[in-house]
């Protein structure tokens, strides 16, 4: 790590103890957030990428723990913060979920409380986090929905989130997540369940917002083209293993991983192979509780090496200071 | 082992609903509890006459209000045995209160026999029997205790689980047809009917229930028999319960109606009983069971209360609630608490019931294996 | 929120006036009449009535009249004078029979309400945070028992035991000297103390029920998103649980008021015969044994009509807590 890292992650394992057995959500990732930057985290569902971003909130649920690894928050450089080690009910944990790092989630629909207003779940964030005084937090509200382009904001601070629009909802929680000036904003799909135009907006919110914030957002969505547009490094993750790492051009220029590969192949293009059929990844994802061996994905793997790759855990292995790919494959092809 | 693991995959994946309902139900251990207890008891309202030592009229001579037998494990030297006796009692003036007491007659001691030969019987009114599960060979023996009436309270209990449960069951039926008839035309139909039942529903809720089928089961003329009482109770009670079990199968009924399987079958031109029967209802009985199953105790305390106050069942018929009936005066309960022992077949059947309705709930909702 | 209060307020009427049907049907519900009840009760005793004597009687009460003209003339006699008839066994007007009994059922009922309430809110909020612990199985079981045991059992063995053990009855609704006082605090402080034990028995089944539908909405509504987002805004420990999911697991236990009130009113006159509550219950329950009908219909109205208005008010209180009902959002 360098000066410019502001979290880490390290070696994270998480796993979910269930009725049907241990549950491994993630296995052993580790990723740097820059200041300043943008860290896209791609995935299909089950990948992961959710429970990556809980654990960093420390809102996993109860029936998770984290196994091994480190989460380390580098505000202040000379005292960082190690988020994996605070207990629940530290003061400094309640500072880090909606001051340090807060988060937009998904549906914004169930994400706001059904009985309290839009102002009033901002007001109490901000009054929890700063020293406003209830008048003061109420104009500061006001003021974020007018940031994020919510007309009237005066008039929508009062309302309930049933009574805005998809896009509208998405935006106060973009509003909300960014009252307290965070750090780093985890997104966790945030354009999900959006119309299509509308998430072109959203997007553009967001970095109109991070340049306006200087924060570090980390973005998790299963759609490379949306993270095309957003991040500058990329993680993919497949079944709770980073499977390549890279800055935005070198996953899409230069990608390596087979999953990586069959990934961007299965993105419709404008032009190119228009009269041809999408290239889906053939096989389906194994089952959450079906041990394997060696690579995760080599069940699906189309250049899979028999008596390799289902065997033995391939190495992260580094190809520039930002690129690294974990494949067998690729190793081989080295030598 | 990976062999084990797949076939047994394999079977999960291909069992029927019904399997699948009675996997899940089978991890519930008080809901076993419950459906043992249920089995007991109706065994008990099948075959009454064997499990009762008498009638449920038989008076045994003057000894009203007899308190049970007291039974001890003693061979004729003092010493264990497994095989029970029981003492008699003979009646004797408290020389202080000056009242007829019971006292335990040590000279009179019996064995208490199994599978004896006692008052003839027929089973279901044809089948001829004299066994019965246990009795002395000389005199009475009252376990339990008898009643104002010299009659057995045990035998009494056993005669009353039948008509107990009989006429919770037929209550139920009644409901269920009503709820289905109102229920399904309403949830099905929709627009004005809907409303219209729905406003039915609604006003017949805020009329406190007890007190409006009190006021109609007191209609019933004296003179009727209890036969005809009878009927009309299970009529009433059906009344007492069409209410939740319309609005339950309204609300699955128009979660379903607009599904595509229904669309598809109107599409190809089923018609509307078709599609009620053939397709709407096989997906939502099993919901439409675990509510009846957790409506009996319902019908069962509904029964209970109104023949308790004396608007129920008459006697000759025997009911747990015509039982209870007997102790209802605080003299008769302090004086002789055995008058209670009923009451404990009210409570465990409808704890039993609801042990099995929740289990049965659990296990049939599809949601329930998520962890 | 207006329009919402006047459309129930309609509907509580419409309400009234179809109960008032109903009511009236059971009057005339029983075969033969006042009459010719009292004409069997006379013979009964060796006493005999003549044809003219039973004439005379059904013309003094309107019982030879039409159906309908009865009704009206019922109704209208409610509406104009509040005469709702006249008691044929106690040869008084029903409300002089009915007098204070109203007020002991209306109390009986509240304070059952009270009971249910303070009972079970904190428990169920007790048995889903700590799930799946002793103290949760304990109210679990106890909740089944609760739902188990008839209400008039329960309140026979609490005779049965106050009597064998403490050798006081705690049935009654007065200490002796105060039989016959007029109103005073001291009186009504009495009244309390006697009528605590009918109300925790009524209170007995609601509680647990409520318990059950409090603590399955509550584990619902922890696992929801919006208590994941305001956790991950940095709200923690009571205030999390306080504002959110319990607050929205309230709503349902709101709106549940009127039928729980429905249930208490429903099942009193039972409890009430027999701990001798002299409320509404056992006056009903002579009532329609006698076939004083015309008492019996008014107890019948007047039970209907504490349920409809503790459901309007538990419509209104919904309604206040919930913003989406108010707003007329359909959920």
């Amino acid at each position: 790590m360098d000066e410019k890292t502001l979290l880490e992650v390290k070696d994270l394992s998480i796993y979910f103890n269930l009725r049907e057995g241990v549950l491994k959500a993630i296995d052993g990732i580790s990723f740097n957030v820059d200041k300043n930057s943008t860290v896209g985290i791609v995935g299909e569902s089950g990948s992961g990428k959710s429970v990556t971003a809980q654990a960093i909130m420390r809102i996993l649920p109860e029936t998770a723990e984290i196994k091994t690894g480190e989460i380390n928050y580098y505000k202040d450089p000379a005292n960082p913060i190690k988020i994996h080690e605070l207990p629940d009910k530290s003061p400094i944990l309640g500072n880090i979920r909606g001051k340090e790092i807060s988060m937009i989630f998904q549906e914004p629909m169930s994400a706001f409380s059904p009985l309290h207003t839009i102002g009033h779940q901002m007001i109490e964030c901000l009054r929890l986090h700063t020293p406003m005084t209830k008048q003061e937090a109420r104009e500061r509200a006001i003021e974020m929905l007018a940031k994020v382009g919510i007309s009237n904001p005066e008039k929508r601070v009062d309302q309930y989130s049933f009574e805005l629009s998809g896009g509208m909802r998405q935006r106060a929680m973009i509003a909300i997540a960014l009252s307290t000036n965070p750090s780093i904003v985890i997104a966790d799909e945030p354009t999900t369940s959006l119309d299509v135009t509308i998430q072109a907006q959203i997007l553009k919110l967001m970095k109109d917002m991070q340049a306006e914030f200087n924060m570090s957002i980390i973005f998790i969505t299963h759609n490379l083209g949306v993270i095309a547009q957003m991040a500058d490094m990329i993680q993919v993750m497949y079944l709770g293993k980073i499977m390549e790492s890279g800055t935005a051009e070198e996953i899409f220029y230069e990608p390596r991983h087979p999953y990586t590969i069959n990934l961007l192949k299965a993105i419709p293009k404008i032009g190119s192979n228009a009269n041809g059929k999408l290239e889906a990844i053939p096989g389906q994802i194994p089952g959450p509780f079906d041990v394997q061996k060696g690579c995760k994905f080599c069940t699906r793997c189309p250049s899979a090496i028999k008596g390799l790759c289902d065997l033995r855990t391939p190495e992260l292995k580094k190809y520039s200071e930002t690129h690294s790919v974990s494949c067998w494959k690729c190793l081989e092809q080295e030598k | 082992m990976k062999k084990q693991d797949e076939n047994a995959k394999l079977k999960y994946y291909t069992a029927s609903q019904w399997q699948l309902i009675w996997w899940r139900f089978r991890k519930h251990r008080l809901s076993i509890v419950g459906m043992t207890i249920l089995g007991i008891f109706i065994i008990f309202a099948l075959f009454p006459e064997f499990f009762a030592p008498y009638s449920a009229t038989d008076r045994n001579g003057e000894s009203i209000l007899c308190p049970p037998s007291k039974i001890v494990f003693k061979n004729a030297e003092g010493g264990f045995s497994l095989a029970p006796q029981v003492y008699g009692f003979k009646r004797e003036r408290n020389r202080e209160t000056l009242k007829m007491e019971y006292v335990v007659d040590e000279s009179n001691i019996q064995p208490l026999k199994f599978f004896v030969k006692g008052e003839k019987y027929k089973l279901f009114g044809f089948l001829p029997g004299s066994i019965h599960l246990y009795g002395v060979d000389n005199g009475f023996v009252h376990l339990w205790g008898t009643d104002t009436m010299a009659r057995d309270i045990f035998s009494r209990t056993i005669f009353a689980t039948r008509s107990s449960l009989s006429i919770g069951i037929l209550g139920l039926m009644i409901a269920f047809i009503i709820g289905l008839l109102i229920g399904g035309v309403s949830g099905y139909f929709g627009g004005w009917v809907d409303n219209f039942f729905q406003r039915l529903t609604e006003f017949i809720r805020s009329i406190p229930t007890y007190p409006l089928w009190m006021g109609v089961a007191a209609a019933m003329p004296r003179e009727w028999g209890p036969k005809t009482v009878y009927f009309m109770m299970t009529i009433i009670l059906g009344f007492i319960g069409w209410t939740t079990l319309a609005r339950r199968i309204r609300s699955q009924i128009i979660s379903i109606r607009e599904a595509d399987f229904i669309v598809a079958a109107k599409l190809c031109g089923a018609s509307d009983m078709r599609i009620i029967f053939k397709h709407m209802i096989p997906t939502f009985i099993s919901y439409v069971i675990v509510d009846l199953t957790i409506s009996f105790p319902n019908m069962i305390l509904s029964e209970t209360s109104l023949s308790f106050l004396g608007l129920g069942l008459r006697p000759p018929v025997t009911s747990w609630g015509v039982l209870l009936r007997s102790a209802q005066n605080l003299n008769s309960i302090v004086n002789s608490p055995w008058m209670f022992i009923p009451a404990i077949f009210v409570i465990l059947a409808v704890l039993s019931f609801s042990f099995v309705g929740d289990g049965l709930r659990d296990a049939a909702d599809p949601y329930s294996e998520k962890s | 929120m207006i329009k919402y209060i006047l459309t129930k307020l309609a509907t509580m009427l419409v309400t009234i006036f179809f109960v008032s049907i109903v009511v009236f049907i059971i009057i005339e519900l029983p075969p033969g009449d006042f009459a010719d009840n009292m004409a069997a009760e006379r013979a009964s005793a060796g006493e005999t009535m003549t044809q003219d004597d039973v004439f005379n009687i059904r013309e003094r009460y309107g019982l030879n009249q039409s159906v309908y003209e009865r009704y009206f003339k019922w109704i209208w006699g409610i509406v104009s004078r509040g005469d709702f008839g006249t008691s044929f066994r106690y040869n008084r007007p029903v409300m002089m029979v009915i007098g204070e009994r109203i007020t002991f059922t209306t109390c009986l009922a509240l304070l059952t309400i009270l009971f249910t309430y303070l009972i079970a809110i904190p428990i169920g909020i007790y048995s889903a945070m700590r799930q799946y612990t002793l103290g949760d199985y304990a109210f679990t079981f106890v909740g089944y028992l609760g739902l188990s045991i008839p209400s008039f059992l329960l309140a026979l063995l609490l005779l049965y035991f106050s009597t064998k053990y403490t050798n006081t009855t705690i049935g009654g609704l007065f200490s002796p000297e105060f039989q016959n006082a007029p109103w005073s605090l001291a009186r009504f402080v009495d009244m309390l103390k006697h009528i605590w034990v009918a109300a925790v028995v009524l209170a007995v089944a609601g509680t647990a029920k409520i318990i059950r539908t409090l603590r399955a909405t509550l584990l619902d509504e922890k696992s929801k998103l919006y208590v994941t987002a305001a956790k991950a805004r940095g709200v923690s420990g009571k205030a999390l649980l306080l504002k959110y999911p319990v607050r929205v697991a309230m709503n349902p236990i709101a709106s549940t008021l009127g039928w729980e009130l429905s249930a208490v009113i429903s099942g009193s006159p039972i409890v009430a015969v027999v701990l001798s509550i002299p409320d509404m219950g056992p006056l009903y329950l002579t009532s329609l044994l006698s076939q004083d009908m015309y008492l019996a219909g008014t107890l019948l109205i007047f039970m209907s009509l504490m349920t409809i208005i503790g459901t309007f008010l538990s419509d209104i209180l919904l309604a206040i807590m919930d913003p989406r009902i108010r707003l007329g959002i359909k959920i």
